[in-house]
């Protein structure tokens, strides 16, 4: 297992996904933490201050581009991934806005995600 | 009862290197773009991002010869074509899959004012100008940049909007490659049904992202 000391949150509410995003992020090295929603992953952040964030856009409650402004208000040096499968241009304009890393659309491919966290993380100076 | 149409939306970033060669097409004279070299690793992200667009196109199904394309910053000028050819060839992923769409039987449409594209082509190029003073500088310039240019994007997306509307034969899908920043949609939905196409948009490996 590579050690390495990047922390990631994924705010999904697809549990199937949070769990497999553990399954292939774990085993590459990464602590893991996971919220359900977008009310608990701002929560989780502000808790557990991750370096990176894995954000699903369309949740109930409040939504991916809701929770990513609110977490931004507080702190705005969180890389942010956002992975969606409802993308739109208006979405994609305030992902922006807010200063994502990355917009990435469902399906995904294991190996690109894994990649795109490994750069994201070497960006901020905390890859293996 | 009124069938609403189809519309192809793909969002796309420009590097600064594709912005410089789409400007180089408009006026035939180069702006200093800084960074106007891709990176190894921006070329490979933007790459992977075509190669899923252009795989993504193909699963639509869409038949080529129904197929209308409208490229951001190509204007109406009769030779659409010939300036994809030379914008493929200087390397535009973009502008590649646009060529490979029309040697499939694809129709290539003008799709901006020219002269709103001279206005953008001037725009950016003072910007780029203070890049020569200093980093401050530029940076100052890009907000300025942005606000002035949020105006004339409206302009350039009602010209589009209406361009689209108005050369669309019956039967034809429109398939719209703009860049991020363009609100096109706002003026298309009440019109045609809107499916996006959406790989992947590396926004920080692109930079800054311009109205190009």
């Amino acid at each position: 297992m590579a050690l390495n000391k990047t922390k990631i949150l994924i705010i999904d509410d697809e549990a199937d996904l949070r769990f497999l995003f553990e399954r292939i992020l774990t085993p590459e090295g990464y602590t893991v933490l996971t919220a359900g929603n977008g009310y608990d992953g701002i929560k989780i952040n502000r808790k557990s201050d991750p370096d990176i964030i894995l954000l699903d856009l369309k949740m109930p409650g409040i939504n991916g581009i809701e929770t990513l402004r609110r977490i931004r208000k507080k702190d705005s040096g969180v890389i942010v991934i956002i992975i969606t499968g409802y993308g739109d241009a208006e979405t994609i304009r305030e992902a922006e806005e807010l200063n994502v890393y990355e917009y990435m659309s469902k399906p995904f491919n294991n190996e690109t995600v894994i990649n795109t966290i490994k750069e994201a993380a070497a960006s901020k100076g905390k890859d293996d | 009862m009124t069938d609403i149409r189809s519309l192809i939306y793909v969002p796309v970033l420009h590097t600064r290197k594709e912005s410089g060669e789409i400007l180089l097409s408009l006026k035939g004279d180069k702006p200093q773009i800084p960074g106007d070299t891709s990176l190894p690793e921006q070329e490979k992200s933007v790459k992977e991002m075509w190669d899923g667009i252009h795989e993504k196109i193909q699963n639509t199904n869409i038949s080529c010869p129904t197929m209308r394309i409208y490229q951001d910053a190509m204007p109406v000028c009769g030779r659409e074509k010939e300036i994809a050819e030379i914008l493929a060839q200087r390397c535009s992923h973009n502008h590649q899959l646009v060529l490979e769409l029309v040697k499939k039987g694809a129709c290539l449409e003008g799709a901006e004012d020219p002269e709103l594209l001279i206005k953008e082509h001037d725009n950016l190029s003072r910007l780029i100008g203070k890049a020569s003073v200093s980093i401050q500088s530029y940076r100052d310039s890009l907000n300025e940049y942005r606000k002035k240019g949020a105006e004339l994007m409206k302009q350039r997306d009602v010209f589009i909007a209406e361009r689209i509307k108005s050369t669309l034969k019956s039967g034809e899908t429109p398939l719209l490659f703009m860049g991020v920043r363009h609100e096109l949609e706002k003026l298309l939905q009440s019109s045609f049904v809107i499916h996006y196409i959406i790989y992947r948009l590396p926004f920080k490996k692109v930079g800054d992202i311009y109205n190009v």
